[in-house]
């Protein structure tokens, strides 16, 4: 493989990245085969050195995919780590998986959270909205009382979830880093 | 040497040279590779997780032979990192050897 074919290998497969981290890292890889020639060494034997473009740029994908969730923690950046991770190596893929699978038993408890907590933090809404319809006559002690206990506990719950959710995120992101170093790459 | 251990030290390895003297992308990876048999292409992206962890910083410097050299020197941040990695190596390597000894003491029954 010389040069040419080396460097189109690898940027036909790096992805999810914008046009100047591509050419940064395309301009690092022909910067090697301009040192390795004046090294007295062939493209042919800078390619065989360097290994195949496919797997090389992989890695990258996977580093690049990583440094987006630390800026910005969306589900985008999210689902691109994901996925450029599950790409470098069968073991990578299945520890990914169950990660997915773990986090899918868990989301009807955070869907329940969803829905629950604004019921309750705006049940005294709901409450005099119901007056409206009802009639005031209709709201009791028992209501009112209930619907103070779902502000205070609403309001705990939003708080607890708030530091849950975000240690979550923190812990899912050292998930994918420690994926991404258990398995890097090849021989 | 044994494909899963490199990929684990690495990391380690380019700290621990870059921590000796500045250097750039070719010389770096010749070093490891006169020494250790690695896919030379994949120090690369290790090189770069590493200046976006902060890790290690990069400069550009005119060369004689060439056009310009991309050099990389470490950082504190670097420093404390290859610190933590080197004791943490030491502690490996100490536990293992207890291993090793422990099973020649037993072969020699």
């Amino acid at each position: 493989m010389n040069k040419n074919d080396f460097l189109k290998g690898l940027e036909k497969n790096l992805k999810y990245m914008s046009k100047e981290e591509k050419e940064d890292i395309l301009k690092e890889y022909s910067l090697h085969y301009v040192e390795g020639g004046n090294n007295n060494e062939s493209d042919e034997e800078i390619s065989n050195n360097l290994g195949p473009p496919k797997e090389i740029a992989k890695e990258l994908n996977a580093v690049y995919a990583l440094r987006k969730v630390d800026e910005k923690k969306s589900i985008k950046a999210f689902s691109t780590a994901v996925l450029s991770i599950m790409g470098l190596s069968i073991m990578n893929f299945i520890i990914m998986i169950f990660s997915l699978f773990v986090l899918l038993i868990i989301s009807p408890i955070i869907l329940a959270f969803i829905i629950g907590v604004p019921i309750m933090i705006f049940s005294p809404i709901i409450l005099i909205v119901m007056g409206f319809v009802n009639g005031f006559n209709t709201i009791g002690l028992g209501e009112i009382y209930e619907v103070i206990k779902g502000v205070i506990l609403g309001s705990l719950l939003a708080v607890l979830g708030y530091y849950v959710a975000k240690s979550f995120v923190r812990l899912f992101i050292k998930n994918l880093k420690w994926n991404i170093s258990i398995v890097r790459g090849r021989g | 040497m044994n494909a899963q251990f490199k990929k684990g030290v690495l990391e380690l390895v380019v700290l621990l040279i870059i921590n000796q003297d500045d250097e750039y992308g070719y010389s770096l990876v010749k070093r490891i590779s006169n020494r250790i048999s690695i896919s030379e292409g994949t120090v690369y992206p290790i090189l770069r997780r590493l200046v976006k962890e902060n890790y290690l910083t990069t400069y550009h410097k005119e060369s004689t032979e060439g056009p310009f050299r991309k050099y990389y020197s470490i950082t504190s941040v670097g420093k404390d990192k290859l610190d933590t990695l080197t004791s943490e190596w030491n502690e490996f390597v100490d536990i293992i050897n207890f291993f090793i000894k422990e099973s020649d003491v037993y072969e020699q029954k």
